[in-house]
């Protein structure tokens, strides 16, 4: 016999109701028994093994605008009809239906305990805000990808409904939500990573547990036209402080940097700087603290005329555990003081 | 410190970085990159002689001046030889 389907509530927003475009961002919540718009596609896909029961739907703008109130009404909604999954989107690129997407799955999980799912390009403001609270199937940029999005998000309602979850995201295939979870495998480390590199030495690609993550590309400053006339910085994320570290700065996960004369000094003499880093040795550096912010070396260059001046202060903090929001953070004060200060150029060390 | 060091190229303000980790600080994007002495002494060699170690200390620092007036356009690894 085959098993019950999985019943799902589905959220949509006024355009996929067919109600209108962005003249009737502004619609009521409105809902209806069984599939409507995108969810006859879903409907098709699901071959018998779901069903939805419910569609809602609600102008973007209303529900982003009266969140708390358009929410409170969802969740009675979906609670009536008890189903097993909430499905939502797919809102491709759109922001607002995406944000509107993300909250309907957001407060059913929480108030209910209901999972959900949701369709989003991966550069839908949406993912960013969502993807630890709910699982995001991957689409296209607009509704032209609809044929392509709709068997993928089919298959993990399936699949989400009747196991309660999914497997991790690697297999498949939705957003990586940032959640580690350990889970048993027949091979030990070392093992798997013979397997991986065999399997590369025979041309083929294996899939990495840990994925690099993407960074950033910044486009590297103009050089400096003048070193003659330049005022030179220096950033440690080494940890260097004058001893009684008197910011209090803190030996890993930084949250704030530290501003430290070095006026009138030809080096940072040992004894009155101390390394507080919290990720190695500081044995060295505070035998001789040059060797994380080179003063000594510098005073020499300035003095043979090799740059103007040395700033008449470092800036430091400990460069470990810190995240890379707030990495941007400090680094972008840090430049902004530079700025004000009149510093053309700087020499980061980094530990 | 190498998203540090983006914040400051972002800015208009060219940096060196100096780090025992080059290959880190290219993967994240770093511009300029001055390979240093170790992780725990970047800007020193506590192996070397004091006079050899400053000296290698002034050709680290010479050669991020000189990475710092360098036109660049991906991320750069510049070595020091050993004084």
């Amino acid at each position: 016999m085959m098993a019950k389907p999985v019943r799902i509530v589905h959220y949509i927003n006024q355009f996929f109701a067919g109600i209108g475009g962005e003249e009737k961002g502004s619609s009521p919540l409105e809902y209806c028994e069984g599939p409507k718009g995108p969810g006859l596609g879903l409907t098709g896909l699901f071959k018998g093994e779901a069903e939805i029961v419910r569609t809602l739907w609600c102008g973007d703008n209303l529900i982003n605008q009266n969140q708390e109130e358009v929410l409170k009404r969802v969740v009675e909604l979906v609670a009536e009809v008890k189903p097993d999954l909430v499905v939502a989107g797919p809102a491709f690129n759109a922001g607002r239906y995406g944000l509107a997407c993300g909250m309907v799955v957001k407060a059913c999980k929480e108030k209910l305990g209901i999972p959900g799912l949701m369709g989003l390009f991966p550069e839908n403001p949406a993912v960013d805000i969502y993807k630890k609270d709910t699982y995001i199937v991957p689409v296209g940029e607009s509704a032209v990808k609809m044929k392509d999005a709709l068997p993928k998000l089919a298959a993990l309602a399936v699949k989400l409904g009747k196991n309660g979850k999914l497997d991790n995201a690697l297999v498949d295939g939705y957003i990586q939500t940032g959640y580690r979870y350990n889970e048993y495998v027949p091979e030990n480390a070392a093992h798997r990573a013979i397997s991986m590199l065999m399997k590369r030495l025979k041309g083929g690609e294996p899939i990495t547990e840990v994925p690099l993550r993407g960074f950033e590309k910044v486009p590297p400053a103009e050089p400096l036209a003048d070193l003659k006339k330049a005022t030179i910085a220096i950033v440690t994320g080494g940890g260097m402080v004058p001893k009684g570290n008197p910011d209090n700065l803190k030996q890993a996960f930084a949250d704030a940097f530290g501003t430290y004369s070095i006026e009138g000094l030809t080096e940072l003499p040992a004894g009155d700087y101390k390394g507080i880093h919290g990720g190695f040795d500081s044995t060295w550096v505070d035998l001789d603290p040059d060797r994380v912010v080179p003063v000594d070396a510098l005073r020499v260059l300035e003095k043979e005329g090799k740059f103007a001046k040395l700033l008449d202060h470092y800036y430091s903090l400990c460069g470990i555990g810190t995240n890379v929001a707030m990495s941007k953070k400090l680094g972008s004060e840090i430049a902004e003081e530079l700025k004000r200060k009149n510093v053309q150029a700087a020499i980061f060390t980094s530990t | 410190m190498s998203t540090m060091q983006k914040e400051a190229e972002r800015a208009g303000i060219p940096a060196a970085l100096i780090t025992a980790i080059p290959s880190v600080a290219k993967s994240v994007g770093v511009s300029r990159i001055i390979t240093g002495g170790g992780i725990p002494y970047p800007a020193g060699d506590p192996n070397l002689p004091a006079d050899r170690e400053f000296e290698f200390r002034k050709r680290l620092v010479e050669k991020a001046l000189e990475a710092i007036t360098a036109q660049v356009q991906e991320p750069t690894v510049f070595h020091v030889t050993l004084a």
